[in-house]
């Protein structure tokens, strides 16, 4: 022991007791015990490389976390205003769609559709004339032309992979509100809320199964597990 | 091979997979320890069992290292909780005597190079002094232990045993005095 607190418990019977001492203490672990530690030691360095990235594994969850946070907003931030609005009214086309007559919410979005209202407030625009070329304008060059001409399916090709990233986004979203919405329902409940899907009007379908049988309304995208006359889960159709 | 490596630093290279700074730091302390949980429990079969266990939860816990303390720090107080763990299972038994330690061992293999009458001297010194080690109460059998075995300061003991710095350095002070007192009673040369 070198530490200078030594002196703090009396130097001379500590030192004189810790001498004897030091000379009997001479026992040592087995030959085998040593042995199978060593082993195990050099197994366990085999098995996985330790990996300690900038973030140690105490961060690890907190980062996934904020980057899932990051994706999502990021997501919502720039999805495009279409998709948005899409998604924003699904769960009450799936309302409307599935004949729910009895549902404050689908009832009243179908008698005042926002957009419709919007327009019996407003006087009747003119409508906008068609764009044409107009006379005196500077018309591009016939090289710009073609050369714009050429890459437009390369264009129209990452338009469409943005597009289906957003319908898959919309429909997540549209599957959180239903899941919210009929959490805990009966079977019963559920279809007085939503009704019998119209199998032409709506573009979202639903199993139903009321008595925990397995009925099939239709093609869709989600479908509404029971478990005991009570929703258990809300979830997409394999298919789809 | 410059300066040798500081048991933190070859904890941390086993850590990073490095299979022989285990070795390394496994030499350094195997002796201690051992004689830690010997001394602690008087067994030698459950001083190896437990022994074992703090080595393999060390092992095990190797990816969560970080250096907070000295090494033996970290070490021990594994030692300490698993010591502890055993005492509550056994319902807080510590033995009164040693059962299988070997006191002519140790003294033959201290001495062997000295005669008969030599040999005999310090043969009854060390079954004195592990006879006296085990009749000090438990918590002043470990602070001195963690003295002399691992070699920590005063403040690493009272981290180690959970209590304070006053306590650890009164149970180290007992403990030495009643050492002191009752070796010399039965005629033990203090140095």
């Amino acid at each position: 022991m070198s530490s200078g607190e030594d002196t703090e418990q009396g130097a001379e019977p500590a030192e004189a007791v810790s001498a004897l001492y030091r000379q009997q203490a001479q026992e040592e672990p087995p030959g085998r015990v040593d042995a199978a530690i060593l082993r195990q030691a050099r197994r366990a360095a085999k098995r996985r490389p330790a990996v300690h990235g900038p973030f140690g594994s105490h961060w690890r969850v907190p980062v996934s976390l904020a980057a899932i946070l990051l994706i999502v907003v990021g997501l919502v931030r720039f999805m495009p205003r279409d998709i948005h609005d899409a998604a924003n009214r699904a769960p009450e086309a799936v309302l409307q769609g599935a004949g729910g007559a009895q549902s404050p919410l689908a009832r009243e979005k179908r008698e005042h559709p926002a957009g419709e209202s919007a327009r019996k407030r407003l006087p009747e625009a003119p409508p906008a004339p068609a764009r044409q070329p107009q006379a005196g304008l500077m018309e591009a060059p016939a090289g710009l032309q073609s050369a714009a001409e050429g890459k437009r399916p390369e264009y129209k090709a990452k338009a469409g992979t943005l597009m289906e990233e957003a319908a898959a986004t919309a429909r997540q979203t549209f599957g959180r509100r239903i899941r919210k919405i009929v959490k805990g329902m009966s079977g019963q409940e559920v279809l007085r809320l939503l009704g019998e899907p119209d199998r032409k009007k709506s573009d979202v379908w639903i199993y139903t199964a009321p008595k925990g049988g397995a009925r099939r309304s239709g093609p869709g995208e989600y479908r509404i597990v029971f478990r005991e006359r009570k929703v258990l889960r809300v979830e997409p159709e394999p298919d789809s | 091979m410059g300066a040798e490596r500081t048991d933190e630093e070859l904890m941390l290279a086993y850590r990073d997979g490095d299979a022989d700074a285990f070795e390394t730091l496994y030499r350094r302390h195997r002796g201690g320890l051992f004689r830690y949980f010997l001394r602690q429990c008087g067994n030698e079969g459950v001083a190896e069992e437990l022994y074992q266990d703090v080595w393999m939860k060390l092992i095990r816990a190797r990816e969560r290292y970080a250096v907070k303390a000295r090494f033996s720090t970290y070490l021990y107080h594994l030692a300490h909780n698993r010591l502890v763990d055993h005492y509550r299972r056994q319902g807080h038994a510590p033995p009164a005597a040693s059962e299988s330690a070997d006191p002519e061992a140790a003294a033959i293999s201290a001495a062997d190079c000295d005669g008969p009458e030599t040999r005999a001297m310090r043969n009854r010194q060390v079954q004195a002094i592990l006879a006296q080690i085990q009749a000090l109460p438990e918590a002043q059998r470990e602070a001195f232990l963690l003295k002399e075995e691992a070699g920590l300061s005063l403040d690493e003991i009272a981290r180690v045993t959970g209590v304070n710095k006053e306590t650890a350095k009164s149970r180290l002070r007992y403990a030495v005095q009643r050492l002191r007192r009752t070796l010399t009673r039965e005629g033990i040369q203090m140095i």
